[in-house]
Order: C-alpha cells, then structure tokens, then sequence
C-alpha cells in the first residue's frame, strides 16, 4: 500500500501517531538500574509481554539476540545515550549485513523514542513534513503525465486489425494443436498397462540392480542422483542461473536519503505483530527444519531426498523470515550467506561428480563403499549429493524470496 | 584426451559459481571468465587433430553404468570443431564489445554478466556433446535462461520488452519440446539417442506409432525453430539482438542460435534418421521455411535505420541459408551448412563489434543516418565493418563467398531454387549492407566531428575487429581445408 | 482410436497444455501470461508421470529387499518430473522478476497499453 494513496494517507498518519506517542509505561521493576534516557522497551526482560501497546516484546527478542552476537553491554549502554548514538550504533550491530540496506535508514524511524526529546522531535516533523511536500509534488507530475498519455491513448486512433489477426492466429493455432495432441494420446500405449514400451530392460535393471549397483533403498533416488546423475547436476545449474539472474534484476545496494516508511515496510522489517504467532511459529520453526533435515537425509531410504527436503527447509526459512521480520532474521540469513552456501554445495556436488564420471568413464572402480543396504550412511555418493541438493535449493527458496520482497520499486 | 569435453564441462561450471562469488573484485571475475574461454578453446582444439589422425566417435560414459542406464556424452571431429569454434567466438566477442560493456552493464553487477556468459558457454558444450534427449531438455533451459540474462543486462525499456518476447517464445518452445520428449519415451522407452535410434527404426519398420512419432518430430522441430529463428517464429530476433549490449548480440548472433540448430541436426540425424524425416515430409518444409526466411530476412533489413536491428535481420537471413541446407537432406549439403554456420559464427560477432565502435564514434546514436564518416573516427570499426560486409555480399577471398559456393554446389536435386535464392538474397545483402559501408568511409558534415570518441581507447575492441577479419579472410581463402574436416566429420553422423 | 478414453490421464495433460498455451498468447496481462506457461508445464508433469504409472504395482521404494521388478512402476518418469519441476520453479522466477520491472519502468502490468503507452511518449518527445 503506497503512502501516495488516499487510503494511505490515513495509514501513514496512524504510524506518525505511533511514532510520535510518548506514553508507554514504565514498569517499576526493571531489572537494569534505571538510566535517565533508557530505553523502556529494552528493560522488559522477564516479561516476553511488552507493555507498549503495539507489543514490542521484541525489544525483549532483540537484547537476546544482542546477548548472542555479545553487543549487549555495548547496546544498553549506548542506548543511554542520547538518541542518535542509539541509531549509530544500530548502524553498528548490523554493520556486518552486506548489501548495507537501507533498512539502516528505516531502523531510525522505527524505534520510538522513549522520553519525549523535542529537538528529535521537530527534527523529524520537519523531514516528514519534507517528504511529505515531496511525495505530494511528485505524485502530482506522476499523476498529470499518467492522465495526459491515457487521455493521448484514447485519442488517438486505434490500430485495427493486427490486435485481431494475431488473436485469430493464436486461436487456430491452438485448436489445431490441441486437435493434433488429441488424436497423438489416443495412439500412444494404454495407460497403466504393464506390455508398454515404457517398461522395457532400463527400468527392469532401475529395480533390481537399483540395491546391488548403488545401494540406494529408494530407486528413484538411485535413478537421479546415480545412473542419470548427469541431468540433476544441470537442473541445479537452472536453478544457479535463475537465481543469478534475479538478482541482477531485483537486488538493491543502500540508497541515500529513504523516505517516510509504510505499514508494509514495518512488517517487513518486524515481522508479525501478533503475539500468538511469533510465540507458536518460534516454537514450531525448529520443528520444520528438522523435518527438513529429516527428508533430505534420507532420500535414498524412503520417499524425499534433496529437493522436496530442500523445500521444505526453504519453506522454514521464508516463514522466519514473515513472522520475525527482516531485522531478526538477517542476523543469521542473509542472501550473500545463501549465495556462498549455494555456492558451496555447487562445488561439492561438482567435484564428486567428476570423481565419479572421471573413474567411471576411464574404467576404474569407484571407492566410495556402497555400504549395507537401509542404513543411513550408504548408497556410496547419494547421501552426499542429496544433502548438496537440499542445500542448493533451500538457498534458492530463500534467496527469491528475499529479492522478491525487499525490492522497492 | 577423451576426458577433456567433461573436463571443460566441469570447468565452465566451477567458473560460472565463481564469477558470482566475486561480487566486489569486478576485473579478477572478468579474467576468470577469458581465462576460462582461452582454456576451453585450447583444450578442444588439442582434440580436432586427434580426431582428424584417428577418426571416428568416441562415446564417453558418465558414470559406471553404461548406454541405457546412464548418461552419455558423444563426441567426433565435428563436435570438436564446433566447440572450438564457439568458445574461441565467445572469447574473441566479449573483447570486441568491451567498451560497449563498460557502458551499457552497471559496475556493481558486472560479475552477474560473467558468469551468465559462462553458463551459455556451458550449456553450448553441453549441447554439443550430449547423447542423451532428457539432458539436452535441461541444458536448452540453461541456455534459455542464460541468453535471456546476457540481452537483459543493459536495464532501459526496450530491452525489457525484447527480453520478455524472447523469454516468453522460448519457454514456451521448451514446453513443445518436453511434452515431444514424453511422446518419444512413451512410445520408445528409451531416453539416450542411440537407444532411441534403434527403438524407433523397429517402429518404423514395424509401422507402429507412426503419427506419435510425426507429431514428436514436428513439435522438436518447431520448438528448435522457435529457440534458433526459423521463418515464421523469428520476431524475437530483432528486438533481442537489436537492442542488447554488443557482446550480447554478437553471442546470441554468432553462437547461441547455432547451439539449437546443432541440436535439431543431431536430432535428425541421430534419432529419427534422416530417411524417416525425409518420408514424414519435414525436411522439405525445413528447406522452403529456409529459403523464404532468407528473402524475407534480406527484404526487412532493408528498411531499418537502426544499425544494430538491421544486422540482427541479416542475422534471420543467414539463419535462412543454414535451415535451406539442412533441408536439401544429404550429407554433403549438411557439411555446406555447417560451413556455412562456423563462417556466420566468425562474421556476425565482426559485424556487431564494428557496429559498437561506430556507434560510439557517432555520440552514441544507432541510426544509420547518424553515422556518417564515423568510419573515418574509428578506423578499426570502419575497417572491420568494410571486410564483414564483403563477406556477406559474398565477394570472392572472403569466408562468406566461399561458404555460398559451397552451398550451391551441394544443393543437389533443388540446385535451381537454391541457386535463385541465394543469387536474389546476395542482391539484397549488396541493397542494405553497401549504402552503410559507403556512408561510414564518407566525409562527415562539421557537427558530428566533434561528437567523436576518442579512437585510442578502443585498442581492445580492436584487437577482437583485427582477429576476426583475418579469420574471415581466412577462411575465405583457405576455407576448403575446414570444408573437409568437416566433411569427413559428417560422414559418421 | 482405441485408447482415447482409457488414457484419460494424458488426454486431461494435452488439454491443459493448450489451455497453458492459450492463455500464454491471448492474455494481456503479464502475470496471466506467467500462470498459462506454469499450466502449460504441470500438464507436461502430469503426461509425464502418469506414463510411469502400471496398474496394481506399488511405489519403486524397495520393501523388504524384495527387487522383483514386476512389483514396482516404472521409477524413471518419477526423476523426470522432478527434474522438470526445478525447471519450471527456475523459470517462473525469472519471468516474474522481469514483470517486477516491467511494472516499474512502465506502471501498468498489461502488454499492450505498455507499449502503446511508451509510442505515444516517445510521440509526445
């Protein structure tokens, strides 16, 4: 929702209020020694419920991430300074994200102020007032340029014709091939009969050689990651180069000079604002990873393997990502992390590849034991290789994901 | 000696991940990616002797079970040429539209370019020495995906909407081609190409499943006609080779196209046979979608006053010649063609590079009408612009006169149609490629002088203008030698 | 004409393909024209898998060590379609960043105003 709209105009006035508002309550117990400007919302620690009403216990989160990455003395203690020095040394605890979003410039405007300072204050009616004045002089051209060229597009005279030809084209087209495909499926062999074409020698050899050639319980498994091991190392190669290609065209470094935020970009950046979610998702999350795990690691034994394991765990770090928001979770995943884990289980699966084909393709035998049959460290290389394969793609989940969401247009 | 098309394979690979882990140190990802090129071109020129001396196929397993069970890579003399040539194309093409490139890419992202190009490079290998149908599916992504990256890397609107229509027209040519994939295998049960090979002649004799097997050979061919700009399925071209950066458009003119016309040919003569093609009637429709495709080609370049759009529909012509040959059905026409694809491989990156230079020895405009004495301003662009034009108007001692010689002579049975086309699209080659070579090499009115680049920083485009023109020349000259290795190449087809 | 009805499994595959590829060439919008290519290649899935299929046979996990291969479907359409799928997913994320800047260069996710739009800027210029 843009701040340029009408319904947005309410919405930013809201978050203005909120922004504004100095009547959180203090609790009397706190368990630091009250500084003169201390933040309130950092000294709710024993209650995971904060006592501002948009529930900000994730101030309460966060001193426990500072706690892990060992900033805590430094976080308080700076907090005790004055505002800015707060914001500078916000700049600091994720100093190590690489892009340099320009989240740094949002978290300003995040945090509220904890003891109304009027000079922070007018400063920060005055920009907004600024930004305001600027959205509205630009939403105006961008308005009047929108109106000119629609009302040009009505004038002008409409082209007949090639609209509609290349409309019937495509129509006869695809009639035609549906009529053509129709009468192919007839012909083709009937559907679950076992005389088929399809079941010849090569499948006959994928199941009963499937145990003995590669020790893989699971013959699909042995089929993609041993016989035809080829083809899945180019499927990861599709998903390398998507992802590159994304981000060439979605990622941004740290742009100057941000404007006023939205109430979208405060969830993107916080995470979800209910309670009940961000206690059931952190309780869950761990949960679906392991899980994850749990079907990556045993491809070869059952149902599963690298990609549908790789989803899964993707799927965990994208709803981190939603319930906790960009600033918890880019502590511990960020997508230069992600390229460089992808990265790596690129290589890894590169190299035993071509040990395998080197020794295979020149006649030599393979050393990688094979293994007893069911359990968990057999099937020679596939255990390896689909542990890469749900790296591979639960990095590319999270990676798109990540792109896709904090692309500002 | 017989490890050294998967080792390339692997190597591009390992340098594509690395070019994009490079992020920050932009000139080490751009050395990794030449280095990589000259290893590559190296490495499979050590195999064409080899080849040349020994003969015959070498069929390389992938693993430790053999044909119908793993995968396969397949290679000759003919496959060793061809990669040879593609990766000393790309080495040669990035250095001509290297200026351009400073321009056109943002800095931050450059390492994002590199590494798109070595993926094309690695599906091209892979392409060319694939046995296997399913594999060649899924390095046609990688291509798709990796050529609609290189046109896109110049961000401005125009060549959003070229990257969307190519982007569009080639997925939904993937999907043509997968759902005939799944058509063979029904039918056959078999994925690897000798396999195929021999499960679908016991079709045919048998005369079982005839109309799947027409509809699967009619859908690859219009899927790979769509992907490399046959006829009717060419409107991508211009706008994507119109528009990208120029060592983009010298690429995806000079090797990417070809990468799925090597493939369809495999296909034809690998998996169907070319008899079976010839009975369902295909390859005569090939043959006369070739030769419309290079009239109608020549006629549209005529009226184009962009530069670079009017070389990208020179590009559809030439595409015309290679698809005619193909079509005629014999051996040696498939030789001429080939020939044919390794000079255009040679001349459209020499075309483009030269069009770079004087686009930016005319203030950066692409009209033709800008360009005036901007071969003067650049006298390497002007020069090398002069001997590609030669080559395609198809005067003798330059490569193209030769390959069109060739062509014609092997036209067989269709020589008179062959031999009229080609006569008519020479004509029209001379219409729109002379006028700009006059144009440029013409004295230039006060006004665009001093809009002239400075010539002494493009030594390096020149040097890849320089490579290229001997080559053609070349090749021109000395084609014959080339013409029988790969003759003798196209005989174990 | 015999195994039309009997191959219902790949007569619904062929028709949602051409629904895909209807909706690829005759929508207007970006975005629809990106759910048709998806149509188009899970018909392609559903072909290819249902030809794996062999009627009263179970799943090709080897139960028990027991590798008779008269008791399992065919496992090599199964490695295709996943593979088949990664590609697709590849895809669709391109296509769908492209639209993303499609939409930010042109404000408006339909083909043709787009390009109607920018001819008549470049016109009014």
């Amino acid at each position: 929702m843009s701040l340029l709209s009408e319904s947005g105009r309410e919405t930013r006035q809201k978050f203005l209020d909120w922004v504004n508002a100095d009547s959180f309550e203090i609790p009397q117990e706190i368990v630091f020694p009250p500084k003169p400007d201390d933040h309130h919302g950092h000294d709710d620690h024993g209650d995971g419920h904060g006592h501002d009403e948009h529930g900000h216990d994730e101030h309460g989160h966060e001193d426990h991430g500072h706690d892990d990455h060992g900033h805590d003395e430094h976080g308080h203690e700076e907090h005790g300074h004055e505002a800015h020095g707060h914001e500078e040394h916000a700049h600091e605890e994720h100093g190590h994200d690489e892009h340099g979003h320009d989240e740094h410039g949002h978290h300003e405007h995040l945090d509220p102020p904890c003891v109304p300072q009027p000079s922070r204050e007018e400063v920060r009616k005055e920009q907004i007032a600024a930004a305001n004045a600027k959205e509205e002089e630009e939403r105006r051209e961008r308005a009047e340029k929108v109106a000119a060229a629609v009302k040009a597009k009505e004038e002008a005279p409409k082209e007949p014709g090639v609209i509609r030809g290349y409309h019937i084209t495509a129509i006869v087209c695809g009639v035609l091939l549906a009529l053509i495909l129709v009468v192919t499926v007839a012909l083709l062999p009937q559907f679950g009969s076992d005389t088929a074409p399809a079941v010849n020698e090569v499948s006959t050899r994928y199941l009963e050689q499937g145990l003995t050639d590669t020790g893989a319980v699971n013959a699909v498994a042995a089929v993609i990651l041993d016989y035809r091991a080829f083809d899945t190392l180019g499927e990861s190669v599709v998903l390398f180069t998507a992802t590159v290609t994304v981000i060439f065209l979605l990622k941004q470094f740290k742009r100057k000079g941000e404007g006023a935020v939205s109430m979208d970009d405060r969830e993107h950046y916080e995470g979800m604002r209910s309670l009940p979610a961000r206690v059931v998702f952190g309780i869950t999350i761990p949960f679906i990873l392991l899980y994850g795990i749990y079907v990556v690691v045993n491809g070869h034994l059952s149902p599963g393997g690298g990609f549908s394991g790789g989803t899964i765990l993707g799927a965990a770090f994208v709803l981190t990502h939603l319930v906790f928001g960009e600033r918890h979770t880019e502590r511990f995943l960020t997508v230069d992390l992600c390229m460089k884990v992808m990265a790596a289980g690129l290589f890894v699966y590169i190299a035993l590849k071509s040990y395998h084909v080197l020794t295979g393709a020149n006649g030599m035998e393979s050393a990688i034991p094979l293994g007893t049959a069911g359990s968990l460290f057999s099937a020679g290389l596939i255990f390896p290789l689909n542990i890469c394969v749900g790296l591979i793609v639960a990095c590319t989940i999270y990676s798109l994901y990540h792109l896709f969401t904090s692309w500002k247009a | 000696m017989n490890n050294i098309p998967f080792i390339t394979i692997m190597l591009t690979m390992v340098g594509s991940i690395a070019a994009l882990l490079l992020g920050k140190k932009e000139k080490t990802a751009y050395m990794l990616m030449q280095v990589i090129f000259a290893v590559v071109a190296v490495l499979t020129f050590l195999l064409i002797p080899h080849f040349v001396r020994e003969g015959g196929t070498v069929t390389y397993q992938l693993g430790h079970f053999p044909a119908p069970w793993g995968n396969e890579l397949r290679f000759g003399l003919m496959e060793s040429v061809l990669a040879f040539v593609f990766s000393a194309v790309m080495f040669l093409a990035v250095l001509g539209g290297k200026s351009g490139m400073k321009e056109d890419v943002q800095e931050c992202k450059r390492n994002c370019y590199y590494s798109l190009l070595l993926l094309v490079l690695l599906s091209l290998l892979a392409l060319i020495y694939t046995n296997d149908i399913f594999t060649a599916y899924v390095f046609i992504e990688i291509n798709t995906v990796a050529a609609c990256g290189i046109v896109m890397v110049r961000e401005s609107g125009e060549t959003l909407k070229a990257t969307i229509k190519y982007l569009f027209m080639s997925l939904m040519a993937s999907g043509l081609f997968l759902i005939s994939i799944a058509m063979l295998y029904s039918v056959t049960g078999q994925l690897l190409i000798p396999s195929l090979n021999g499960a679908i002649a016991g079709l045919v004799s048998g005369g079982s499943y005839a109309w799947p097997l027409m509809t699967a050979a009619v859908l690859m061919t219009v899927s790979l006609g769509v992907k490399s700009a046959m006829f009717p399925f060419h409107t991508w071209l211009p706008d994507a080779h119109g528009t990208a950066t120029t060592s983009s458009s010298s690429i995806l003119s000079g090797v990417v196209v070809k990468g799925y016309i090597i493939l369809l040919i495999k296909i034809y003569y690998r998996v169907f046979g070319i008899e079976t093609i010839k009975n369902m009637g295909i390859l005569n429709v090939v043959f006369w979608l070739g030769i419309v495709g290079m009239i109608v080609g020549s006629v549209l370049a005529i009226r184009e006053r962009n530069l670079k759009r009017m070389i990208a529909y020179s590009s559809v012509a030439q595409i015309g010649y290679i698809y005619a040959g193909i079509g005629v059905g014999t051996v040696a026409a498939l030789g001429a063609a080939l020939f044919h694809m390794i000079v255009h491989a040679f001349t459209k990156p020499l075309l483009f590079s030269s069009a770079g230079g004087l686009i930016e020895a005319s203030g950066h405009s692409k009209l033709i009408a800008d360009m005036t004495g901007a071969g003067r301003r650049n006298k390497w662009a002007g020069a090398g612009f002069v001997i590609g034009t030669c080559s395609m108007v198809g005067v003798p001692f330059f490569a193209g006169f030769t390959s069109k010689v060739y062509l014609a002579m092997n036209a067989q049975d269709k020589g008179i149609i062959f031999l009229a086309a080609l006569a008519i699209s020479s004509c029209l080659n001379a219409i729109y490629y002379l006028p700009v070579a006059l144009r440029i090499f013409s004295k230039a009115p006060e006004v665009a002088t001093a809009q002239a680049e400075n010539a002494a920083e493009e030594s390096v485009p020149a040097i890849s203008i320089a490579c290229f023109s001997v080559i053609n020349i070349a090749l021109g000259v000395a084609g014959i030698v080339v013409i029988t290795i790969l003759a003798q190449g196209v005989q174990i087809l | 004409m015999n195994n039309l009805f009997n191959n219902y499994y790949e007569l619904a595959a062929v028709i949602l393909f051409v629904v895909g590829l209807l909706i690829l060439l005759l929508q207007r919008n970006l975005i629809k024209k990106i759910i048709g290519l998806n149509i188009m290649d899970t018909s392609v899935f559903l072909f290819l898998a249902a030809k794996g299929y062999i009627a009263g046979r179970f799943s090709p996990i080897i139960r028990d060590g027991v590798t008779d291969a008269s008791l399992y479907i065919n496992p090599l359409p199964s490695g295709l379609v996943l593979t088949g799928i990664v590609v697709a997913v590849s895809t669709t994320a391109f296509a769908l960043a492209l639209a993303l800047r499609w939409y930010q260069q042109y404000h408006t996710l339909d083909v043709d105003a787009a390009v109607l739009k920018n001819a008549l800027k470049k016109g009014e210029q």
